[in-house]
């Protein structure tokens, strides 16, 4: 049976599924490559899995009659191969599907589509043939970037994973495009028009439910009404039973109830097997909940022993690559955890890992801690876990106590208006602005002859930067 | 204040590095014969095993020093892909210029992992015609045998009262900053022969006023001491568990410390509470069980947390 997701991926942009704004600003860059190479050569498609990013770029590609190169990294994520495939046909004539040869003299334009690109390089073989470096592969879609005369379209889940570090370049040289999460009811219409196609009578609950739980992702939606489908012709609400939906939440907090109220492991082993969960999200929930639960310390000591024993083998696990150990880890955490306790609790009440909560909610302030970090590291012989140490023991303080110091240090590392913000904290920044004035007469005095305002006033011209506090 | 000090007022020439004369004078001798052999330079922190290699690869190369000098640092990356990838990259290509050699730096070299080790001592075997290793590490008892024995190994000591005296007047004349001698004694005191430790703590202070003394000192390398990690001990003593959690989960989330480096302050911070020395010994135990775990574990988070919940429980048993 033919793969829906494929059957009825959009053949045209009209087709794209919600995300009307981003769909129209890449037909505006397209546009743009149709009267000459415009100025920013390639751009990003950033958002969820399953949202459309892909077929847009597909669709663009046929909507504009340009073949397109589709580069996924799963097959080639090694950097000279990006290079060699990417360049190739950023610089050469090629054929198109159909073998017609198109010319980029004739004004013939290719769409180059470089899908994944924030896994790329990521993906570290570590053999001892491959070729390690795993900047290779942002250089080279650096580089690539730099001197094609085709247009280029990044696809990524992860935005900041691509521009950090060495891939900074990007931000520059690439127009960002960022893919929402399309609502339901765009994404159930698409389920009802399935159905019509298919002759399949539906009852459209359940197109409803599926399109309420897919959460955005339309590839996942297709294809849980195609595997709820199969020969079936006449869809009702029991059908849906297959696809196991269940709150994921509610059957967590069941599990978690029987591993903090009851001492049969036998049981609490079902009961979490049932959960369908991979151990490394389990052990945070216990962990999560375990000190809510057990009130008592000699408990808690003993809760909090089995799940670091768990994690240990959860760490081995991980570095042997022997999913063998898992099923100890797991035993270790769920009843480790259910006989540690010696009284009955009352409470009722589970979180959600605050851990990961936090983790997903600093992740903007630990990139720029990051970036903050790599900057140091680069002009003051450290490793990163040095600089970290200075950044946070001394550099904060100083940037702080004089403001001077930090306006001069800015220029001197390129900090940005983001981590100066991180190095001075919200109320000196605003401190910073307010003594803008004073500090431009003391510090031109005194550098004048050094002549780093004015290159910062050059730089800033030519990059036309928005105005910002640091004008000045 | 133009600059990052420790960068601004690092040694250029082997001549100016303070303290460890033995030490530099050998290295001088490599220079003059431009020879090097392998190297580990083995020491705490803020001794000049850094500024020596930096120095000693500008006298050896002199304009060509960057082409032929490679600084990586395995605290970033320890795995044995840094090794197979980087490090064998640059060791296999020849050296630029006259230069008959390639000096590659290893900073912090002991947190490699055994494997990565292992991988390391075949590419200082199969590269040494061409490149030269300076390993530097806090202790050499770290590095696997096989590679100790391929180094001279060198022994940097604590820097000198004498010479971070000298070192602190040279700046102060420097930045036209006036230091009264009991701000002097503080640099000393508080940085126990750490320069790195002794000019970061003038620049936080001279960051606030150009007169140093020892109170200013005191101030501020209070607020430089990372006084968090007393807190966290302090808030699970006293037996309340998920504020410490919180406060652990700042450590490692918004400040970026690494597990390993928070439970070897804790170690330190043990011997300073006002508990009885059994309860310290006991949480001792707990804390080399801990850092044993982490090592071998997969959350360092969870592993942590097990520890504080041990301080509660010590905590509780006291009261």
């Amino acid at each position: 049976m033919e793969d829906w997701t494929e059957k009825y991926r959009p053949k045209s942009l009209a087709e794209i599924v919600g995300n009307e704004r981003a769909v129209a600003e890449l037909k505006r860059w397209a546009d743009a490559w149709n009267h000459r190479t415009p100025k920013k050569r390639a751009v990003i498609l950033s958002g969820s899995p399953g949202t459309g990013k892909t077929s847009s770029a597909l669709a663009l590609a046929k909507d504009y009659g340009w073949p397109a190169i589709e580069l996924n990294t799963s097959d080639a994520r090694n950097a000279t191969k990006i290079k060699k495939v990417a360049t190739f046909g950023a610089e050469n004539e090629t054929f198109d599907d159909n073998g017609s040869f198109v010319s980029s003299h004739k004004g013939g334009r290719k769409l180059i589509v470089l899908d994944e690109a924030d896994n790329l390089y990521e993906k570290i073989k570590d053999n001892g043939k491959n070729d390690m470096s795993d900047k290779g592969g942002k250089r080279a879609i650096i580089d690539t970037i730099k001197i094609t005369k085709q247009p280029i379209i990044l696809i990524v889940n992860d935005y900041y994973n691509l521009i950090k570090g060495s891939g900074e370049n990007l931000k520059r040289t690439c127009k960002l495009i960022k893919f929402y999460n399309p609502y339901p009811n765009s994404i159930f219409g698409l389920l009802k028009r399935i159905c019509i196609s298919e002759g399949i009578t539906a009852d459209l609950k359940v197109l409803k439910t599926i399109s309420d739980r897919c959460k955005g992702d339309i590839r996942s939606a297709v294809n849980d009404l195609q595997s709820i489908c199969l020969d079936k012709k006449q869809l009702d609400i029991q059908s849906l039973n297959v696809l196991g939906y269940r709150d994921k939440n509610k059957i967590i907090f069941d599990a978690l109830r029987d591993i903090f109220k009851t001492r049969d492991i036998q049981n609490i082993k079902e009961s979490v097997s049932n959960l369908d969960e991979d151990p490394n999200s389990v052990i945070l929930w216990i962990t999560e909940n375990l000190p809510v639960e057990y009130k008592d310390t000699h408990d808690l000591v003993k809760g909090y022993d089995a799940v670091s024993k768990a994690d240990v083998f959860l760490g081995r696990t991980h570095r042997r690559q022997n999913y063998g150990l898992w099923s100890y880890a797991c035993d270790l955490m769920n009843g480790g955890v259910a006989t540690a306790k010696t009284h009955e609790y009352q409470n009722e009440k589970y979180n959600f890992p605050l851990w990961l909560r936090e983790k997903k909610s600093s992740k903007s302030y630990r990139d720029t801690r990051d970036s903050i970090v790599g900057k140091m590291s680069r002009l003051c012989h450290n490793s990163n876990r040095k600089s970290r140490e200075f950044l946070s023991i001394y550099l904060i303080h100083m940037f702080r106590n004089n403001l001077e110091f930090a306006v001069k240090m800015m220029h001197k590392f390129e900090f940005t208006e983001g981590e100066m913000k991180y190095l001075l904290g919200e109320n000196y920044s605003r401190e910073l602005e307010k003594s803008l004035h004073p500090v431009k007469t003391a510090y031109g005095k005194q550098i004048e002859n050094e002549s780093v305002t004015h290159d910062k006033k050059e730089k800033d011209k030519k990059e036309n930067k928005q105005q910002s506090l640091f004008d000045f | 204040m133009n600059d990052i000090w420790i960068e601004k007022y690092r040694p250029k020439t082997l001549d100016d590095v303070a303290g460890q004369s033995e030490i530099i004078e050998r290295l001088k001798a490599y220079a003059k014969i431009k020879n090097v052999p392998h190297l580990m330079f083995a020491g705490p922190a803020g001794t000049g095993k850094t500024t020596s290699a930096l120095a000693l690869a500008k006298e050896v190369y002199g304009d060509t020093w960057k082409q032929n000098f490679n600084e990586l640092n395995a605290s970033d990356e320890r795995g044995i892909g840094i090794i197979r990838g980087k490090i064998k990259n640059f060791a296999r290509t020849a050296p630029m210029g006259k230069a008959s050699f390639k000096i590659i730096f290893l900073d912090e070299a002991d947190s490699l992992t055994s494997d990565a080790q292992a991988a390391l001592r075949r590419t200082i075997e199969k590269y040494t015609h061409i490149c030269r290793f300076i390993l530097s590490v806090n202790y050499s008892s770290k590095i696997i045998e096989p590679i100790q024995s391929r180094c001279t190994v060198f022994r940097f000591r604590p820097i000198k009262a004498d010479d971070i005296k000298r070192y602190m007047r040279k700046i102060a004349s420097n930045e036209k900053l006036e230091i009264t001698p009991d701000g002097l004694e503080t640099l000393i005191f508080i940085s126990r022969g750490d320069l790195r430790k002794a000019i970061n703590i003038l620049q936080v202070g001279a960051s606030v006023n150009k007169k140093i003394t020892a109170e200013l000192l005191y101030e501020t390398a209070a607020t430089a001491k990372p006084e968090d990690v007393k807190k966290l001990i302090n808030s699970a003593l006293s037996g309340n568990f998920m504020a410490a959690r919180n406060q652990l989960y700042d450590l490692l989330i918004k400040y970026g410390l690494s597990g390993e480096d928070i439970i070897k302050q804790i170690h330190q911070t043990i011997f300073d509470l006002a508990i009885p020395d059994k309860s310290k010994v006991r949480l001792i135990e707990k804390a080399g069980e801990t850092e044993f775990r982490l090592t071998e574990g997969s959350n360092e988070h969870i592993q942590l947390e097990a520890l504080l919940a041990q301080f509660a429980l010590e905590g509780g048993e006291l009261k």
